[in-house]
């Protein structure tokens, strides 16, 4: 009899620290937010590719010439009313990069997109205006066929009016081969990925697919220092908006 | 004659001593340390430190607040039009923490998100229309919802920030301001120079204003002309957004 009763305390006890916290969060979630963001820990990674074989060791490289230009034309921002077309604008992007070292024999074309400013209804969501703004060209870098991630492996040129050269970043450093270094597998880097062991810190926790794994390495942004080029694992992901981005850990062992 | 010269005098001298008095103002919000999402340290402390130097030691701005960790609120980010009214009450905000893309909207994640603290664009809709002229959403995606979040800006100028994921680098404040203040760039110009030497072509920036005027005109208080608000205001904005 005692421990029925006893059951019956813990349990009505346990009902009652249930129905707290339920509605403790509910109260919480009231106060003009649009309620119950419950989501779950959005920290899910789906690894929807093969783990790569790895070699046992990579090519590092000493930065010996920082090799950084740049070019910005002021009000780049403004509307433009005759930019040049997507297939003429890498010709025209190589012409320009005449003056400023030319196009690196590393660099391979990745992408080319024209920018343009709306106008929008925040009513209706209705697109009411839409302006060419610029179009953009960009070159990544590859060492030895890898690709390099991160603003400081990119030559990136915006084009504005008839051609003209609205914005150029050129981040080329000169590198030296600095020897051989034990890298890591790719299960024990995609363990990292997954404990959040970063080299640039994402600032948002939602689901990815985890499409493509490759090596290579990070460059860091123009005007941050970097000293040697260390091999990395490239993790390429997917989110559910469907952007891509590569996320990187550090390969070396 | 000696009257008016006296009084013209009278004037300067009133100027001279206001001017400084009136100094531009900014407000910054960081969150590094997240319940239950990874935490962001040391970049939030090092993002304030690059816009405490640029508009503060540099620039001669007055700091209105910087709130960090459990102590930065929905409040902080002007969601009334009484009493106090958070980033409304100064003319540049800076905030840095998590964003998400929720189901019905992208929010900005306070300290202990995902139970309680989230600011939602509904809580901020039509609510800037104090002071503030500019907001730079240091977070991931937010500025997926150009509809949403461009609501905010009532008499406020610009929003800007993120459309997909971003990364935590004191070298996007560092980037910005030091074109708007130390080149005098215009606000668009110096966030579009700033994102593309901060990022790669995964990380994508928007910018929201609330009149072509200001997306062609703003620079910050003392470097350039800056367009007058939007009165009354209309349901346009216009944006942008680019690969970095």
């Amino acid at each position: 009899m005692k421990t029925k009763v006893k059951l019956l305390v813990v349990s009505g006890l346990l009902m009652l620290a249930i129905c707290g916290i339920v509605l403790q969060a509910q109260t919480q979630t009231g106060n003009g937010n649009w309620g119950g963001i419950m989501s779950p820990m959005s920290d899910d990674i789906v690894l929807k590719t093969e783990l790569p074989e790895a070699p046992a060791t990579m090519p590092m490289y000493k930065v010996i010439d920082n090799g950084t230009v740049s070019y910005c034309k002021p009000n780049m921002m403004h509307v433009k009313k005759n930019l040049p077309l997507e297939k003429e604008a890498t010709a025209i992007a190589k012409e320009c990069l005449e003056k400023y070292g030319d196009v690196p024999k590393d660099a391979v074309l990745t992408g080319v997109e024209t920018n343009y400013l709306y106008g929008m209804n925040t009513k209706t969501g209705e697109i009411v205006e839409e302006h060419p703004l610029s179009v953009d060209v960009k070159f990544e870098r590859e060492i030895d066929g890898m690709p390099v991630v991160g603003a400081g492996g990119e030559i990136d040129i915006s084009l504005g009016e008839d051609g003209e050269l609205l914005f150029l970043s050129k981040c080329w450093r000169s590198l030296e081969y600095a020897g051989e270094v034990e890298i890591i597998s790719a299960s024990e880097a995609f363990e990292k990925f997954k404990k959040g062991e970063l080299i640039q810190k994402p600032m948002s926790q939602e689901e990815v697919e985890v499409t493509q794994i490759k090596l290579g390495y990070y460059a860091e942004a123009p005007g941050e220092k970097q000293e040697i080029y260390e091999p990395t694992w490239i993790f390429y992901t997917k989110d559910k908006a469907g952007d891509m981005m590569r996320l990187c850990v550090n390969a070396v062992a | 004659m000696k009257k008016r010269i006296a009084g013209i005098l009278a004037i300067l001298l009133l100027l001279c001593t206001v001017v400084p008095v009136m100094a531009a103002e900014y407000s910054v919000t960081t969150i590094e340390y997240y319940q239950f999402m990874n935490d962001l340290d040391p970049y939030g402390s090092q993002c304030y430190e690059k816009v405490r130097y640029w508009l503060y030691d540099y620039d001669g701005w007055t700091e209105e607040f910087h709130e960090t960790e459990r102590d930065v609120e929905d409040s902080d980010f002007g969601c009334s039009n009484v009493g106090y009214q958070g980033l409304d009450e100064a003319d540049f905000h800076y905030h840095f923490g998590h964003g998400v893309d929720e189901i019905w909207s992208t929010v900005i994640c306070l300290w202990d998100y995902p139970f309680y603290g989230v600011v939602t664009p509904l809580e901020v809709s039509e609510k800037w229309d104090k002071d503030n002229e500019w907001v730079l959403l240091h977070s991931c995606k937010v500025l997926q919802d150009v509809s949403y979040w461009g609501d905010a800006l009532k008499y406020s100028h610009m929003l800007l920030g993120f459309k997909t994921t971003t990364y935590a680098t004191p070298a996007l404040p560092d980037n910005v301001l030091r074109r708007a203040v130390q080149y005098d760039y215009t606000v668009i110009d110096a966030y579009y120079y700033g994102t593309k030497q901060t990022y790669d072509s995964d990380v994508q920036a928007t910018a929201i204003a609330d009149t072509l005027d200001q997306w062609y005109n703003d620079h910050l208080h003392g470097h350039g002309t800056v367009a007058s608000d939007e009165y009354p205001d209309d349901d346009i904005v216009y944006y942008a957004s680019w690969s970095c």
